[in-house]
């Protein structure tokens, strides 16, 4: 990513969500990113996936320039994203049936796909008959199964409650270690950043702007009983005085906004 | 208790409940027909007024083997079946179209609402002329009121169709039309199944009552004309008949819904 900027117009002013970001993630790596609420994280993901287009500045993925959503930019969303009218498997195909190969490949290739992400047995359920993490689930492996060269995750895990927080995360922790898959995931959560991967940004509050990188060193297989290390609280702790100071900035802005 | 008994208790209690509920509805009307039985029997209300259930049930025996019954079910369920499959087809489409341009739409669906509360019978004099005295004065004047339900619902469907589906349509390389196609009409499916079971209530409502005032055939045809003619048992025949007959169109839209939306909600 260079230089990315972005900003709206409201009918009274014009809003800058992002501020100049600029930064690298290496091929393979899991990213997370963290701000302040409402700082523009999703923005820029939605940026980086071609839901959006930056103000100014160029995004690149695998050496080739963004321009649009594109089945190479995987997006996990933060919303219900599962369609109910398809099972679990269907969910699945839509990733693969308009590309080529046979019907019987491309059934194959999903039931590996819900195999990798747990659901194996799940196939044809319906997502009424899905709890909420299973359905995140289902999206996951139809964003994985159209082979993108990055995963992008918005908050994939903001509509769940903890104890599914927790299993999803391991899920995704566990496909990260067999895939090597290059991750973007975007969170406020700063034990889930850690805990997941290799490398936190630390965004400012808006305009956003990057405060902060710092390296996860833990190795992997990881466990969450890691969050029970002096090394994990650390971290946590240098990341939380980080954002704690802009936090406090968007929500005084956030208030006086609200006061107007 | 394992899983695989625990399933087939499941099953067990699931087919119970059914069975229960269908004696319920078989039930209701074995209790209809006593109280008419009674009532009639006992000489509480002329026969002129309300016939004896054997009466009803000779009569249509009666009107069956003199050829009366067929032709004129069919032709009023042909009419019907005709104005619903038009309300179907024009109503997604005009939906559709709604909801593609939503300023001529704006414009439009006040008006079409509206339409709803002109009684159908008011029309059927202009139609009368255009068409003649055939089948489609009918079926084009109850097509006009079944397809508003369809249409307007389409346009609610499509318009509250999750955006985040549409995303997820964007970000794996479908086309708009794919989109629409893939995407839309599914997510605007539960809507246009309300629209369709609303709008099959009108077309047999509409189809019956136009046969009223001016059809050669149909059942409507046929109440009208027994109702003259002083022969009550033969109307009431021809007023079972079309309760059978509507029953029967809404089971059609109940059968769709049921097949279409296995798996859902």
């Amino acid at each position: 990513m260079r230089g990315i900027f972005k900003s709206f117009r409201t009918k009274a002013r014009t809003v800058i969500a992002l501020a100049g970001i600029d930064f690298t993630a290496a091929k393979g790596s899991f990213v997370s990113i963290i701000g302040p609420s409402g700082c523009g994280k999703s923005t820029l993901l939605a940026c980086v996936g071609g839901m959006e287009r930056p103000t100014a500045g160029q995004i690149t993925v695998d050496g080739r320039v963004v321009t649009g959503p594109s089945r190479r930019l995987g997006y996990v969303f933060q919303e219900e994203s599962v369609f109910p009218w398809r099972t679990a498997l269907g969910n699945v195909l839509f990733a693969l049936e308009d590309q080529g190969g046979s019907k019987n490949d491309q059934i194959d290739n999903a039931r590996s796909m819900l195999r990798l992400v747990g659901l194996q047995g799940f196939e044809n359920a319906y997502p009424s008959e899905m709890s909420g993490g299973m359905k995140q689930r289902v999206a996951i492996a139809r964003v994985l199964a159209a082979e993108p060269e990055v995963v992008l995750m918005d908050e994939p895990f903001g509509a769940l409650d903890q104890q599914t927080r927790l299993m999803v995360g391991e899920q995704v922790l566990r496909i990260w270690e067999e895939t090597h898959q290059t991750i973007l995931f975007v969170t406020h959560d700063i034990q889930e950043a850690i805990l997941l991967s290799n490398e936190v940004v630390v965004l400012s509050a808006r305009p956003a702007r990057i405060l902060e990188r710092v390296t996860v060193p833990f190795p992997h297989p990881r466990e969450a009983s890691l969050a029970g290390t002096h090394e994990f609280a650390d971290i946590a702790a240098r990341l939380w005085h980080t954002l704690s100071g802009e936090a406090k900035k968007a929500f005084i802005e956030n208030e006086a906004g609200a006061a107007q | 208790m394992t899983v695989s008994t625990m399933m087939i208790r499941l099953r067990t209690s699931q087919w119970w409940t059914r069975g229960v509920k269908t004696g319920g509805y078989v039930a209701t009307v074995v209790a209809v027909a006593a109280v008419w039985a009674l009532v009639t029997d006992a000489g509480w209300i002329s026969d002129q007024t309300v016939p004896k259930l054997p009466d009803i049930v000779d009569a249509i025996g009666t009107l069956a083997s003199a050829g009366e019954v067929w032709p004129n079910l069919a032709s009023t369920l042909f009419r019907i079946l005709l104005s619903f499959a038009i309300g179907v087809t024009v109503g997604i489409a005009s939906g559709g179209a709604l909801w593609r341009f939503p300023r001529a739409g704006g414009a439009i669906r006040p008006y079409l609402s509206a339409i709803y509360s002109v009684p159908l019978v008011v029309f059927y004099p202009i139609f009368l002329v255009v068409f003649g005295l055939n089948d489609w004065p009918v079926v084009v004047l109850t097509a006009v009121i079944t397809t508003i339900p369809i249409c307007l619902n389409t346009y609610l469907g499509l318009q509250s169709a999750p955006q985040v589906l549409i995303n997820v349509g964007k970000s794996l390389e479908r086309t708009s039309a794919q989109i629409f196609r893939q995407i839309l009409l599914p997510a605007a499916w539960p809507a246009v199944l309300a629209g369709m079971r609303l709008s099959v209530v009108y077309g047999v409502a509409g189809v019956v009552s136009l046969e009223f005032v001016a059809a050669q055939t149909g059942v409507g045809n046929r109440i009208q004309y027994y109702y003259e003619t002083f022969d009550v048992p033969s109307m009431y025949a021809f007023i079972i008949l079309t309760l059978l007959l509507a029953g029967g169109c809404v089971g059609l839209v109940l059968a769709v819904e049921v097949l279409t939306m296995r798996g859902r909600r």
